[in-house]
């Protein structure tokens, strides 16, 4: 599954592929890889990368005196 | 009492996947309205055991294989209705709220994308005339055409096709079926047709525009729909009662255009037509304005890419004609073929 960007015009609105209806709300949607290139390039959607997680670091141990 | 046509009646309602006919219910369907007096044609392929070796010349029994129906109406161009019917023969479909806008909508119609999905989106049809009350369900878009001539409302032929299966409705007519009114007509005499080459200002034909023909054919797989293993059949679990699709999956689609025009002293667009220019061309209806949003109901028709097929000489009203015929082709640099987009105060028409 591919996470896209909403373009600004399709906002709160849906496309639909026959009976698959795919509802705009919010500001991304996840679509299956064939309907995400079409949206890309249709109607101008663009890809989300999602940003790598860094790991948190560990604390400091405390030394003890 | 005899039956008389006039108390005929029609409906329809999206169904979420090919298979699952449309429960009825509180205001489940919609209203069709038609101009003609179909309706469904049911066919049945039925074999028998002629030339068996049961000593004798005639069959002595027959049984059925599989069923197969079609129904072909005539929509008068009411803005509000039109999407529905292009978007069961092309398929795809996005709605937004124009800039400006709250109730106004605008509905763009294109071609499946093969890549997304070849299963149009079905509808479970309704028809009732007397006793004669049945449904049928996934029903497809597999013609369209819309034509304006003359003075008249524009007026839009479709053809459906079902996977075989009619049963009775069980829809009552008088709260299951939702009346639409408030349409808003579009007539010939509000379309303007303009041709672009790409390189040169749009050609607009104006006062010299006389009429259009734009049809839509779709080719279905429609023997592959038949799957054995699915084992559906016209009464559930009886395989005497013949199989009935599970699927009907779109092949090819042909999109032809033609245009009627008075011959003037200049036909700059259609010469290059002629010559095989490769051409846009933008028909457009604009209506009344939508609960004074400043935005205009509107049908705007874009072809993106269209060749010349036929010219013919023709005579309207005594004034000299002349009719360019064409094809449709998908534009490769954008995949774009077809647009129909449509503004109006309809919320969606991704189900109804």
């Amino acid at each position: 599954m591919i996470k896209l960007s909403i373009p600004k015009d399709l906002k709160g609105g849906a496309v639909q592929f026959g009976n698959e209806l795919i509802e705009l709300s919010g500001t991304s949607v996840t679509v299956r890889p064939e309907v995400a290139e079409h949206l890309k390039t249709r109607f101008g959607f663009t890809e989300q990368v999602e940003k790598q997680e860094t790991p948190a670091k560990p604390e400091p141990k405390k030394e003890s005196k | 009492m005899a039956v008389v046509t006039q108390d005929r009646a029609y409906g329809w309602a999206t169904q979420s996947d090919y298979v699952t006919a449309k429960t009825p219910g509180a205001n489940a369907f919609k209203k069709l309205i038609v101009t003609d007096n179909n309706f469904i044609d049911h066919q049945v392929a039925t074999q028998n055991d002629d030339g068996f070796s049961h000593g004798y010349n005639t069959p002595t029994d027959q049984w059925t294989e599989s069923h197969d129906n079609s129904v072909s109406h005539t929509m008068p161009g009411f803005i509000e209705e039109l999407p529905k019917a292009f978007k069961l023969v092309l398929g795809g479909y996005a709605v937004t709220t124009p800039d400006g806008g709250t109730t106004a909508k605008s509905h763009k119609i294109t071609p499946l994308s093969p890549a997304v999905s070849r299963q149009l989106q079905a509808v479970s049809y309704i028809e009732k005339v007397g006793a004669h009350d049945i449904m049928a369900p996934s029903m497809l878009g597999e013609s369209l055409s819309l034509q304006g001539n003359d003075q008249g409302l524009l007026m839009c032929d479709l053809s459906l096709r079902g996977s075989g299966e009619v049963k009775d409705s069980g829809v009552t007519w008088g709260s299951h079926v939702d009346v639409l009114t408030g349409f808003h007509k579009v007539f010939n005499t509000q379309m303007k047709l303009e041709l672009d080459n790409g390189s040169d200002a749009p050609y607009e034909i104006g006062c010299n525009y006389r009429a259009f023909n734009l049809s839509v054919q779709n080719e279905f797989l429609d023997a592959a729909g038949y799957k054995p293993g699915c084992n559906r059949y016209q009464t559930s679990g009886d395989n005497a009662s013949g199989a009935i699709r599970s699927e009907l999956l779109l092949n090819r689609q042909n999109i032809t255009f033609n245009f009627t025009m008075d011959i003037g002293s200049t036909n700059e667009g259609f010469d290059e037509l002629v010559k095989q220019t490769p051409m846009k061309i933008v028909l457009s209806a604009e209506g009344a304005e939508i609960a004074s949003e400043g935005i205009d109901r509107a049908l705007i028709v874009t072809m993106e890419r269209v060749f010349y097929t036929a010219r013919q000489i023709g005579e309207s009203n005594g004034v000299v004609t002349f009719e360019i015929s064409g094809t449709v082709m998908t534009d490769v640099s954008t995949g774009k073929s077809i647009e129909i987009e449509v503004v109006n105060d309809v919320a969606t028409y991704a189900t109804w």
